[in-house]
């Protein structure tokens, strides 16, 4: 039997879209009466504004009833639920001011067209946002959970099963949804821990068994099944990818399986050469144009050697040549395309780190032997795909080590012959991340 | 010197016209020979194409510089990183009884010989090293040793041209050159590939390190060790301009002479690029080996405090090498230093004193070199090999010796790209052949060359009729050992 309430509330995305585009009419036919009056009462502006409230009301019921299926952000529903009440409120009074003419002065109702229009924005934004994700429309304020960036993998054996192949498979087709904002049916998928944790149709896989994995089992489904996932005509997952997938479950799911160590069958290491080489193929047109040659010429003429990282690719690799001190203000042009960056003695001091902060593509950064201490390397908080960071023989001191442990993809860490004189014992330097303090 | 290009005859007017060149034309011939190996600039402009169509790096390269320790005769892997308990136990007996036992070189095939150094384990991963080395023993967490390489060749001349050409014959490109043909060079005041010559030059000689058929510019730059590592160097003409004005003069006589050779001047064109780089090599040279710049303790981590001379020499090389390193060269070489009354680490008679001198030359420079190279972040993008041409037999030649063993012999790397504390591929109960992964060297080529961003089927050179590589046909990347 069909669950009346979840079939209304399920049509709330269709609903919303009647309230939307009769108080936009209405607003319209409003403005356009202030050179083309009618006489009260104006029939057409009641008829518009009492469907539109009508409208509203219905949506406000429809989506009350699809709350309660869950999935949603709580902050985000919140501001959505807030906002259709108040605009089925406001097109009610609206509604009324028109079809009792008289009994309101012109100025309200003017003022009530307002606030129907900023109404109408808000609660229309944050519905978009519930369905598509925060960042759907305009970049969050709030990053979404981003993966550091891919480890320089290009053949099957180097490849961390989980890490290199599993996770970047979630994240171009899943994350979109179940990610900590959205939570679609309180399934995450952006850590090992969430994915063993599972949702509310129980555990997402069984170690060991894809027969019984759920996730194995929505995946495979034809496109166009209601259970299908990804939902909603979103990319299905390609045949490689889901034995990728099954591979690893069979493998019992391991957060780590370096396959150097653990070479796989012929079936999964087809599915996982394509998997690469589908990577490997995008990576030069991934979305990060090249640099354009007059950009390069003023940063060789401002001192620097410039070197693509691959041929093919737009990184580049840009290094202060002998004994000049380079123009840091130029890496602003290629801030896009600047992976690997070496500066090492070149007089830099705190102040001039200050031009390294926008520089959020880089992989690698080598700043060693320059006169620069903790408050310099404070402007490096938001490198969030470093990797390499080389302060030997600067004057950083023990002070600026927990705030270097926070750079999410840091993995080696160079402060021999600095001011630190030891390596914090509590908190433990998070584990991944190498600090190479001394080495006898 | 060979040369892809097809040669036409003369025409009368040729001859005579360059006939009118006379003395310069043979003085010109005479700087060829002694000056090509200041190899210069790049030929090939970065970004641009290979012959066969190839753009390098093709992936991301996880090294950028190669030093290659040249282990020169043969280290024998039963008594460096290979234990071998077994031999311990049937000391003395005939090998014939255990196993079949190939022709040996000098064929006077002894009896079972243990090591005469007991193995200690190092580092976290537990890696065995014979007393031989414990200075490389406490960098055993960074290392990745290989058990199982293999060779085609069991006679220096031949297994020397083989690991540093990828063929047993005379004449081919040096992997070096291959290497910064590829890939061009960092720096363009010093040459790209750096031999740092100890004392010893290979058997098989300077062919070693020849750019073979590919254009002149790519062969090794040869540098002696300590402060003096090139002849003439420091300028002569005290006078502001002259050597520039005399150099103009030349540079115009070579560009004249290029022109008229009709698409066939690669030495002139090499000569050109070896003068301009010889010009900016009186600056940056002796910038290089301004020792006085390190301190007495980062002096002294590479032994040049020690008490033998061989090792203040190689320590001296060690050190040069992470300058060069440093200043962006991609691809160094070191041969071994000649040790007092030893041949190299050929030792077919008084093992124990030969081996012991050879590893006291070489074992802190190198552990210094490693340790140093961390410390300044240097060798995450450095690979450091460690190899002889072949291995040696775990019997003994007469009575206290060991002939060559191409059969299996161990090597290590470090660094850039390489995961360590590993073991690689496993001989015999004896150490006498490869029973698990073996590694050719061929794939110790296509290993060297993925680790710097480059599919060795990509690498190559059009010459005698058709493409050639580095790793001719052969050639596999030893993944397991990568990080």
């Amino acid at each position: 039997m069909t669950d009346l309430p979840a079939l209304a509330g399920r049509l709330h995305p269709l609903l919303v879209h009647l309230p939307i585009g009769l108080v936009t009419g209405a607003l319209l036919l409003g403005l356009w009466r202030r050179r083309r009056p009618a006489p009260p009462p104006d029939a057409a502006l009641a008829v518009l504004w009492t469907a539109a409230a009508a409208s509203a009301l219905l949506s406000v019921g429809s989506g009350l009833l699809h709350a309660r299926d869950g999935g949603y952000a709580d902050d985000l529903l919140a501001a959505h639920r807030l906002g259709g009440i108040a605009l089925a409120t406001f097109t009610t009074l609206a509604a009324a001011a028109h079809a009792l003419p008289g009994t309101v002065a012109p100025a309200l109702r003017r003022a009530l067209a307002a606030a129907n229009l900023g109404l109408l924005l808000y609660t229309g934004h944050a519905g978009g946002a519930l369905t598509h994700g925060p960042g759907y429309l305009l970049p969050d304020a709030t990053p979404a959970p981003e993966a550091a960036a891919p480890r320089p993998v290009t053949v099957v054996d180097s490849m961390d099963l989980f890490s290199d192949a599993v996770m970047p498979i979630l994240q171009t087709h899943c994350t979109g949804c179940h990610n900590p904002a959205k939570r679609k049916g309180d399934l995450l998928l952006t850590t090992h821990a969430d994915i063993l944790r599972g949702g509310r149709s129980g555990t997402a896989l069984v170690a060991g068994d894809p027969a019984a994995s759920e996730i194995l089992r929505r995946v495979s489904l034809p496109p166009g099944h209601p259970e299908a996932m990804p939902t909603d005509g979103r990319t299905p997952l390609t045949a490689a990818q889901r034995t990728i997938l099954q591979g690893w479950v069979e493998q019992g799911a391991p957060a780590s399986l370096p396959l150097a160590r653990h070479p796989p069958d012929d079936r999964l290491r087809k599915a996982l050469d394509e998997h690469l080489r589908r990577r490997l193929d995008t990576q030069p047109d991934s979305g990060v144009p090249a640099a354009a040659p007059r950009d390069i010429e003023a940063l060789q003429a401002g001192g620097f050697h410039v070197r693509r990282i691959t041929a093919a690719g737009p990184w580049l690799h840009l290094k202060a040549a002998d004994s000049t001190r380079p123009d840091l203000a130029r890496l602003a042009s290629v801030r896009a395309q600047l992976r690997w960056l070496d500066l090492p003695a070149c007089g830099l001091t705190d102040a001039d780190i200050a031009a390294l902060a926008s520089l959020d593509a880089l992989v690698r950064l080598d700043l060693s032997r320059n006169p620069v201490g903790d408050a310099g390397v404070a402007h490096l908080d938001g490198l969030r795909h470093l990797e390499y960071l080389n302060l030997y023989g600067t004057r950083i001191t023990r002070q600026c080590l927990r705030r270097l442990s926070a750079l999410p993809a840091l993995r080696r860490l160079y402060v021999w012959d600095s001011r630190v004189d030891s390596l914090p014992t509590s908190p433990a330097p998070r584990a991944g991340l190498d600090i190479v303090w001394k080495t006898d | 010197m060979p040369s892809h290009q097809p040669h036409r005859p003369l025409t009368r007017r040729e001859m005579l016209s360059r006939s009118a060149c006379g003395f310069g034309a043979i003085a010109l011939a005479g700087m060829f020979g002694s000056l090509a190996a200041c190899s210069g600039r790049s030929p090939r402009p970065a970004g641009t194409a290979l012959p066969g169509g190839a753009l390098l790096p093709g992936h991301i390269p996880r090294a950028r510089h190669i030093i290659f320790l040249y282990m020169d005769g043969g280290v024998s892997q039963v008594d460096s990183f290979d234990p071998k308990p077994r031999l311990q136990a049937e000391r003395g007996q005939d090998p014939a009884a255990k196993f079949k036992v190939d022709a040996t070189q000098f064929n006077n095939v002894g009896r079972l010989l243990p090591s005469p150094w007991a193995f200690q384990r190092y580092g976290d991963c537990g890696l065995e090293v014979s007393d031989l080395f414990p200075h490389i023993g406490s960098c055993a967490d960074d290392i990745a040793v290989v058990r199982s390489m293999v060779s085609d060749f069991p006679e220096h001349t031949n297994a020397n041209y083989f690991l540093h050409t990828g063929s047993g014959l005379q004449g081919r490109p040096s992997m070096g050159a291959w290497v910064i043909y590829g890939l061009g060079t960092e720096n363009d005041n010093l040459p790209g590939y750096v031999v740092l010559d100890g004392g010893l030059i290979p058997p098989g000689g300077l062919d070693n390190f020849k750019n073979g058929f590919l254009p002149a510019g790519f062969q090794a730059s040869i540098l002696r060790s300590g402060t003096e590592p090139l002849a003439n160097i420091r300028p002569i003409d005290s006078i502001g301009g002259v050597q520039e004005r005399k150099l103009a003069f030349l540079d115009g006589q070579d560009r004249q002479l290029l022109q008229s050779l009709d698409g066939a001047g690669d030495p002139v064109e090499a000569a050109i690029r070896n003068y301009e780089l010889a010009y900016r090599m009186q600056s940056s040279i002796p910038e290089l080996t301004a020792f006085g710049a390190e301190t007495e303790a980062t002096r002294n981590l590479y032994g040049l405090d020690s008490p033998d001379p061989h090792t203040r020499n190689y320590g001296a090389q060690c050190l040069l090498a992470r300058r060069l390193v440093e200043r962006g060269v991609r691809f160094i070489e070191l041969t071994c230093p000649q040790t007092d009354g030893t041949d190299r680490w050929d030792q077919h008679g008084n093992l124990k004193a030969g081996h012991e001198a050879n590893a006291h030359a070489v074992d802190q420079p190198i552990a210094g070199l490693l340790k140093d190279l961390k410390r300044r972040g240097l060798l995450d993008q450095t690979l450091v090999v460690w190899t002889g041409e072949f291995g040696r037999t775990p019997f003994a030649q007469g009575t206290d010796g060991r002939d060559h063993n191409p059969s299996a012999f161990s090597m290590w790397m470090a660094g850039g790209g390489v995961r360590g504390g590993i073991v690689h591929g496993r001989t015999d109960d004896y150490g006498y052949r490869v029973v698990e992964n073996p590694v050719t060297i061929h794939d110790l080529h296509a290993t060297l060359l993925h680790l710097l961003g480059v599919n060795h089927k990509e690498l190559t050179f059009p010459f005698g009729g058709r493409d050639f590589r580095l790793t001719d046909v052969h050639g596999n990347v030893v993944h397991d050992i990568l990080a």
